[in-house]
C-alpha cells in the first residue's frame, strides 16, 4: 500500500496528491474549502483521464496479442520445396537423408519428420499410452501428404518388429514419446536404395530430399528419383491452395512496386502543386476554391477514387489492370494529402527567412530551391510516408480497379524492356489478407493474421523512418 | 489609452494641424545617392506613407526616427521594392538612385536589379538555417559565381568588414544559428555587404541586441559610411544622434522635419519634433 503511494507520487502522470497542502494560518477555512472544491475536479478528471488511456492501452495491446498469438508463428514456420518451387508429389516421402559406412550403393535411409498422433488418447488410456513411451509402435491410418505433421489414427500397438520390414501408406512404424502434451510418433528410418544411376553423394546427407518410389513396399525402398528439398518460408513462399505452402511473396512485391510507382507519382507532383499553391499563386478566389477542394479531395472514400480509375486508366486509357494503373490510382490518393503535407510545411518558414533571401537578390525559383523546400522537407517527407503508409493499406480502389487475388508469378523484369513490369497484373498485401480470410478452411486464418503483422511492421516501418527523417532535418535547422 | 486616441484623432481630422516643415537641408545634387520625390505607399486603401521627399545623401547615414506605426519600415523597404513581394501595394512618386538617374520604383525597373544594389539588414537578425560561410556568400551564389577562391576571398571581406571575421574564422562551417544574437546580426550584415550593394537598409539593427552587441553594430556603421550609403530605422534618440548625419522624423506617414542630425538635436524647428526628442510622446 505505502509503495504504491509512493510510487503514484513520483509520477507526474498520475492521480495529483490529495489537498494535504498546508496553508498559512491566516486564510480562512472558507477559502480553503473552495480550493478544495476546486481541485476536486483536477483529481476527478486526472483519474478518469488515467483510466481511460490505460483502458484505451489494455483493450490495443489485447488486439494486438490475438494478431500475434494468431499469427507469429506462421511468419516461421515453412515448407520444402524441390528447386522448381514445388512441394514434394503425393506419390513422395519427404525426409532427411541419411548414410552410414564408406558404401555409396547401399545404406541410404530416410528419417522423416515427427507426426503428432491427434486422437491417441481415443485409442487407448493414458496408462497404456505411457507404457508404450519409449517403445516401438505401429499407428494405423492415412499417413499424412508432406507439409501436414498430425496424424489420425485407428489404432496404436506396440510392433514386435526392431525395425520395419515394410513400407505401407497406411500405417507408421516409430517410436512413442509425448512432448507438450500430445503424443508424438517418430517414425522409423526407411532403408531405401537409390536407383541405378542415380548419382548420389556425401553432400546430400542430412538434407531434406523428396524420395519418388514405385509400387515396391518391401524394404529398402526401390527409389524411382531423390530430389534435394530447401526450405522455404512465409515471405518466400507464392499462394497456394494448401495453408501450409501459401506465402505473400507475390503480394509483398506487388505492394512495393505499387508503392514505388504511387511515390514516383505522388512526390513530385505533390511537393510542385504545394509549392506553386503556396509561393506562386496569386491569392484569388480562384486559388481559394482550389485549396478548399485539395482538402475535400483528401476525404473522398477511396473505393470513389477506384471507381474513378476504373473509367479513365482501365477503360479510356487501356492501362489494364496492372501495377502502373494501381499506382496511378493510388498516386491520386494520396496526391492531395501530399500537397497539403508540403503546404503546412512552408507554412511554418518563417516570413523573415524568405525575406532575407529575396533582399539578397534571389529569384522566386532560388528562394524555393534554396529555402523554401530544403526547409520544409522534413514536414513534407513526413506527410508523404504517412500518405503512403495509408496507400500501401488500401484495398477498395485496387479490388475495383481489378487486382487479382490469387497471382502465383512475379512480374517478369528483363533488362531488354526494363519497365515491363508495370503492365502486369498484382496483387497487394491487404488484397491477399483479404483472399485469405474469405477462405472457408480455418487454416488460411493463420496465414490472414501473418500477413497482417507484416502489413504493420511495414507501415510501422515506414513512420519510424518518417519519424528519423524529420529529427535529423530539424536538428539542422533553427530559426 | 484615451489620450492616445484623441491624440490620433486629433491628428487625422485636422491634418493642417501638423505643421510639416518638411527638408530644412538644400542638398547639392552631385552629393545625394538617392533622391526620394512624392513617394506615396499604399497598403491596399491604407496609404502608409504620404508624400515623402528626401534627399538621401552619399556615403552618409540618413536616420529615420518617429512613433511606432508611422511608417519607417514601410518606407524603408520602398528602397528594395520589399513591397512587391506582397499582393495589393502601390508605391507612386520616384526613388531617384544617382549618379545614373535610375527610378528604383519605376515598374520598368527590375526589382531583382534593385535588391542587387540596395542590401538589407532586418530587425531580428536572420540567418539562414545553413553555415556561416553559406550565409555570407549566397548573395554571390545566386548570382552565379562558381569560384571557389573568389567567393572565399569575398567572404573574408565581408565577415571582416562586419568585424566579425576573429570570432568565426575557425568555425566558418558551423551553423549560423548558433552564434549569438549580436553575431547573428553581425553575420546578417555580413551577408548583405558580400555583394557590395551602394546603399544599406538598416530596419531597427539593434533592437533585438544588448548595449554590447548594439555598440559594436553602430562602430560598424560609422566605419561603413566611409563606403556606402546607409539608411536606418532607429527607435533610439541616442543611437540616432551618434551614428547619422542627417535625420528625418516621420509622422503618421508625414515627414514632419528633415535636417541634418546635429541641427535637428540641439535645436529641432517644429514643435512636434521637440516632443518626439525630448521623449514627452511616442
Ligand atoms: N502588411 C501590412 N498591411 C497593411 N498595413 C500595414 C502592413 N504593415 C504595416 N502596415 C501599417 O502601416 C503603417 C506603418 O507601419 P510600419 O511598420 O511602417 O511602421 P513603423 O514606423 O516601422 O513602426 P515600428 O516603429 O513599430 O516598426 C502602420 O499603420 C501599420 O499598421
Ligand atoms: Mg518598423
Amino acid at each position: 500500500m505505502v509503495a504504491d503511494n509512493q510510487s503514484n507520487s513520483k509520477n507526474p502522470d498520475s492521480v495529483p496528491a490529495a489537498p494535504s497542502a498546508t496553508y498559512s494560518a491566516g486564510i480562512s477555512p472558507e477559502i480553503i474549502a473552495g480550493l478544495h472544491r476546486r481541485k476536486r475536479w483536477d483529481r476527478a478528471f486526472s483519474t478518469c483521464g488515467f483510466l481511460l488511456v490505460m483502458g484505451a492501452l489494455s483493450v490495443l495491446a489485447m488486439l494486438f496479442g490475438q494478431l500475434v498469438y494468431e499469427g507469429g508463428g506462421r511468419l516461421f514456420r515453412g515448407h520444402f520445396v524441390n528447386d522448381e518451387g514445388f512441394s514434394p508429389k503425393i506419390n513422395e516421402i519427404a525426409g532427411i537423408l541419411q548414410h552410414s559406412g564408406d558404401d555409396f550403393a547401399s545404406n541410404w535411409e530416410l528419417a522423416q519428420r515427427p507426426l503428432t498422433i491427434a486422437n491417441a488418447s481415443e485409442r487407448l488410456t493414458a496408462e497404456e499410452l505411457t507404457s508404450l513411451i519409449g517403445k516401438k509402435v505401429i499407428v494405423d491410418g492415412d499417413v499424412p501428404s508432406t507439409g501436414l505433421s498430425e496424424m489420425e489414427s485407428n489404432t496404436i500397438a506396440a510392433s514386435d518388429e526392431e525395425s520395419p520390414k515394410k513400407y505401407s501408406k497406411v500405417s507408421l512404424h516409430g517410436t512413442l514419446s509425448q512432448s507438450g502434451g500430445s503424443w508424438v510418433v517418430t517414425p522409423s528410418p526407411l532403408a531405401i536404395l537409390p536407383a541405378e544411376g542415380q548419382p548420389l553423394d556425401k553432400s546430400w546427407v542430412g538434407n531434406q530430399v523428396a524420395v519418388g518410389f514405385g509400387l515396391a513396399k518391401s524394404l529398402p525402398l526401390k527409389t524411382k528419383s531423390i530430389e534435394k528439398l530447401s526450405f522455404q518460408n512465409f515471405f518466400a513462399s507464392k499462394p497456394s491452395s494448401k495453408a501450409e505452402e501459401a506465402g505473400i511473396l507475390t503480394a509483398l512485391v506487388g505492394s512495393v512496386l505499387v508503392v514505388v510507382v504511387t511515390m514516383c507519382l505522388a512526390i513530385p507532383l505533390g511537393i510542385a502543386a504545394g509549392v506553386w499553391l503556396e509561393e506562386y499563386a496569386k491569392k484569388n478566389w480562384l486559388t481559394a476554391l482550389i485549396e478548399i477542394n485539395i482538402a475535400n479531395l483528401a476525404g473522398v472514400p477511396s473505393i470513389v477514387w477506384g471507381l474513378m480509375a476504373l473509367g479513365i486508366f482501365v477503360y479510356f486509357l487501356d492501362l489494364g489492370r496492372s501495377i502502373l494503373t494501381a499506382g496511378l490510382t493510388l498516386g491520386l490518393l494520396v496526391l492531395p494529402i501530399v500537397i497539403m503535407a508540403t503546404r503546412e510545411a512552408i507554412r511554418t518558414i518563417p516570413s523573415h527567412i524568405r525575406e532575407a533571401s529575396y533582399a539578397c537578390g534571389a529569384t522566386k525559383w532560388q528562394t524555393v530551391r534554396h529555402h523554401v523546400i530544403p526547409y520544409s522537407m522534413g514536414g513534407i517527407l513526413t506527410g508523404t510516408i504517412i500518405g503512403l503508409s495509408r496507400a500501401i493499406g488500401e484495398t477498395a480502389p485496387l479490388i475495383t480497379i481489378g487486382a487479382l487475388t490469387f497471382v502465383t508469378s512475379l512480374p517478369a523484369f528483363s533488362w531488354s524492356n526494363p519497365f515491363a513490369w508495370l503492365n502486369s497484373g498484382f496483387t497487394v498485401m491487404p488484397i491477399q489478407i483479404f483472399g485469405w480470410v474469405s477462405r472457408p478452411q480455418e487454416d488460411f486464418r493463420e496465414n490472414a493474421a501473418a500477413a497482417s503483422i507484416v502489413l504493420l511492421a511495414l507501415t510501422l516501418a515506414l513512420n519510424t523512418t518518417a519519424i528519423y527523417f524529420r529529427n535529423q532535418l530539424r536538428k539542422k535547422i533553427k530559426w | 489609452m484615451p489620450i492616445t486616441t484623441s491624440e490620433s484623432n486629433n491628428a487625422e481630422s485636422k491634418k493642417p494641424d501638423i505643421k510639416v516643415s518638411g527638408s530644412l537641408v538644400s542638398m547639392d545634387p552631385s552629393k545625394t545617392k538617392a533622391d526620394v520625390q512624392n513617394l506615396n505607399f499604399w497598403y491596399g486603401e491604407n496609404n502608409a506613407v504620404k508624400n515623402l521627399t528626401i534627399p538621401v545623401a552619399d556615403r552618409k547615414v540618413t536616420a529615420l526616427i518617429g512613433p511606432s506605426g508611422c511608417g519607417k519600415s514601410t518606407f524603408l523597404r520602398c528602397f528594395n521594392r520589399m513591397h512587391d513581394l506582397y499582393p495589393n501595394t502601390r508605391y507612386e512618386g520616384q526613388i531617384i538612385l544617382q549618379p545614373h538617374g535610375l527610378d528604383l520604383l519605376s515598374k520598368a525597373v527590375d526589382p531583382l536589379e534593385v535588391r542587387m544594389r540596395v542590401s538589407m539588414v532586418f530587425q531580428k537578425p536572420n540567418p539562414f538555417p545553413k553555415s556561416i560561410f553559406e550565409n555570407v556568400a549566397y548573395g554571390l551564389r545566386i548570382r552565379g559565381v562558381c569560384d571557389k577562391a573568389f567567393i572565399a576571398e569575398k567572404v573574408e571581406t565581408a565577415l571582416k568588414g562586419a568585424a566579425l571575421w576573429e570570432e568565426t574564422k575557425n568555425r566558418l562551417q558551423r551553423p549560423a544559428f548558433n552564434l549569438s544574437g549580436g553575431q547573428q546580426q553581425r553575420l546578417c550584415i555580413a551577408r548583405a555587404l558580400a555583394v557590395e550593394p551602394e546603399i544599406v537598409l538598416f530596419d531597427e539593427p539593434t533592437s533585438a541586441l544588448d548595449p554590447i552587441a548594439t555598440g559594436k553594430i553602430e562602430d560598424l556603421i560609422d566605419v561603413l559610411k566611409e563606403r556606402l550609403t546607409i539608411v536606418i530605422v532607429t527607435h533610439n534618440m541616442q543611437q540616432a544622434s551618434r551614428v547619422s548625419d542627417y535625420t528625418a522624423f516621420m509622422y503618421l506617414g508625414q515627414l514632419v522635419e528633415f535636417n541634418e542630425t546635429q541641427k535637428m538635436f540641439v535645436s529641432p524647428t517644429n514643435p512636434l519634433t521637440e516632443q518626439y526628442i525630448t521623449g514627452s510622446f511616442g
